[in-house]
């Protein structure tokens, strides 16, 4: 992170040099968490409710959830929403590869830049006025609406073609972070069953796209490092660490690592569950790049950041202690590690979800997520390629859902309304 | 373009050179001799043709209502409006300038020859860039007064059909 003062060498151990970079993971993570919890206890009816009014979009193109359904109906039709939407992503990605291959990146770039105007303009515009009128600002419309246009067309600017349009580093993870947020806050319109098994059945899709050889995100990828080109997708780029202290522990970085990850999530999955409410209907196919994988930075910059030295993390440079010879061999983080967006996406629609029921669930879920995260870091160190964000984490966050809700807190409540204190 | 001598930021002072030239590189510079400007994200920066492209690009995408373009303009290019470059934690800086340096010796597929880049300031860029935070100013202050008149206003000001009209408060749920 910028200013950290780099430590001595005889000081670092394994977490001293990974500690910097998985805080700067984590703190962007929680951060969309937060705010997406903050909408759903502001803006949504907690409870049953929620369910009656709710339009998942094309989550919910095969099943629409009724209050009076029985659990084995409720169960079928989840799983068959998750089915469809997940082999909608499948398409959708297999088209961005396909584009991608023959080189119509920019029809990609453009079609992005056009959902992500809709997402900040329209979407984000929408609960910023619920936000404002759930918390009596007084603002006034013209303030308002110069503040979108604004937002929108330098967000959409910065963040989708920030090649063109430059902005310092916070400012683009500032913009990322809000779109993770919306998007997420939108998915949580998705009926709780749906939403339960979508989450599981994305969480085996990472792994399958991201792993097996013929996975979507695997092909994308080895295409865009074979081309040496960007992948056509969001990333979360976090700040590197102080590179003082990560040469004491030995930064082994290949060259042959710099991949970048990118699934093209839809953008139409988040403006098709908007589209039910009235607003545009923006069709079905919308390819937004948000991603999946977790990625190894460090690699070569192609206009994101322009790092000076940001060239030498990427290569074959190998520095490390004498003491530290075997230590660097086992395990090297990145120097900047870059997240997809999908994972900020379906974290937040988790710990939202969760958050719907009750704050105690949701604290449960948020820390099961991060601790996944934390897990997929560390893998991450030991593999050195590519890895799926999304399994560990979704696994512990739906066990701790699970958990929490049918067997902690009846406990909790019952002691805490008999003044058990635990 | 004269690169020597631009900031060098090895040396004890956070000293700086402004670029001499008032011209981008010709097309007979070899690649990857521009000079490169300093950015709000230092160290890393940007090649000179490039920040001066994106200095006046911003500018002018400002002047289509967009006052936070030219707050992103000079956010971004924030030590030409400063007038200096100054690393956030300056044992940090050297010690990554330092080793960079050390490093260009070994395998690198930096393409500069001698290895790190010299980050400079630019004259033009810090006009536009400055140009921007005035005008960001300027924009914020007049939206301001008028966000806070008619906080302060209310309904006495207005009148109550053009108050529910202007405020989002009284706008119907979006939904």
């Amino acid at each position: 992170m910028r200013g950290q003062r780099p430590l001595p060498p005889d000081e670092t151990s394994v977490l001293d040099a990974v500690g910097g970079e998985i805080v700067a993971i984590v703190s962007p993570v929680s951060i969309c968490m937060m705010c997406c919890v903050f909408l759903v206890r502001l803006l949504r009816v907690d409870g049953e409710d929620a369910t009656a009014n709710v339009r998942g979009g094309i989550a919910s193109a095969a099943y629409q959830e009724e209050s009076s359904d029985s659990t084995a109906v409720r169960a079928g039709g989840a799983v068959l929403n998750s089915v469809v939407f997940v082999l909608f992503i499948t398409c959708a990605t297999f088209g961005i590869f396909f584009l991608f291959k023959h080189n119509c990146t920019r029809l990609i770039w453009g079609y992005m830049g056009l959902s992500g105007l809709l997402i900040f303009g329209v979407l984000g515009a929408v609960i910023g006025m619920e936000t404002c009128q759930a918390l009596d600002i007084p603002l006034d419309m013209l303030t308002f609406s110069l503040w979108t246009y604004n937002f929108s067309v330098v967000g959409v600017g910065v963040t989708f073609f920030g090649k063109t349009f430059g902005a310092p580093l916070v400012v683009k993870q500032g913009f990322l972070i809000f779109i993770g947020v919306v998007v997420a806050f939108y998915f949580t319109r998705i009926p709780e069953w749906t939403t339960w098994t979508l989450l599981v059945a994305m969480a085996l899709y990472d792994i399958v796209a991201v792993l097996a050889p013929g996975g979507p995100l695997r092909v994308l990828v080895e295409l865009a490092q074979e081309r040496d080109e960007e992948i056509p997708a969001l990333v979360y780029e976090a700040a590197p660490a102080a590179r003082g202290a990560r040469r004491g522990g030995g930064g082994v970085l290949e060259s042959v690592m710099a991949s970048r990850a990118g699934p093209p999530r839809t953008a139409g999955a988040a403006a098709g569950a908007a589209g039910g409410s009235g607003t545009p209907d923006y069709g079905a196919a919308d390819a937004d790049a948000e991603t999946k994988p977790l990625i190894r930075g460090g690699d070569r910059d192609r206009g994101a950041d322009r790092d000076g030295d940001g060239d030498g993390a990427e290569t074959s440079r190998v520095e490390r202690d004498a003491d530290d010879a075997d230590d660097a061999d086992a395990f090297a983080l990145p120097d900047a590690i870059k997240l997809g967006l999908g994972d900020f996406i379906f974290y937040s629609v988790l710990v939202g979800r969760a958050a719907m029921h009750d704050l105690f669930t949701m604290f449960a879920c948020y820390f099961a997520v991060i601790q996944g995260l934390i897990a997929t870091l560390l893998m991450l160190g030991f593999a050195k390629k590519a890895l799926p964000a999304l399994p560990i984490s979704i696994a512990a966050g739906v066990v701790a859902y699970v958990g929490s809700r049918f067997f902690l807190e009846p406990v909790t409540q019952q002691a805490a309304a008999r003044l058990v204190v635990f | 373009v004269d690169t020597r001598g631009g900031g060098r930021l090895g040396s004890d002072t956070p000293n700086f050179r402004w670029c001499a030239m008032a011209r981008g590189p010709s097309p007979s510079d070899p690649p990857g001799s521009e000079p490169w400007v300093a950015t709000y994200d230092h160290p890393a920066g940007l090649p000179l043709s490039e920040a001066r492209l994106m200095a006046k690009r911003f500018w002018y995408m400002g002047w289509f209502g967009l006052p936070l373009a030219w707050a992103t303009n000079a956010y971004y290019f924030w030590p030409h409006v400063k007038g200096e470059i100054v690393p956030e934690d300056g044992d940090d800086a050297r010690a990554e300038l330092r080793a960079g340096r050390e490093g260009s010796e070994g395998p690198s597929s930096n393409a500069r020859p001698g290895g790190q880049p010299t980050i400079l300031l630019d004259p033009i860029v810090k006009k536009y860039a400055t140009q921007s935070f005035r005008g960001a100013q300027a924009a914020f202050f007049v939206l301001l007064a008028w966000a806070a008149t008619f906080l302060v206003g209310g309904k006495e000001l207005f009148g109550e059909k053009l108050w529910n009209r202007l405020s989002v408060t009284a706008q119907p749920p979006a939904e």
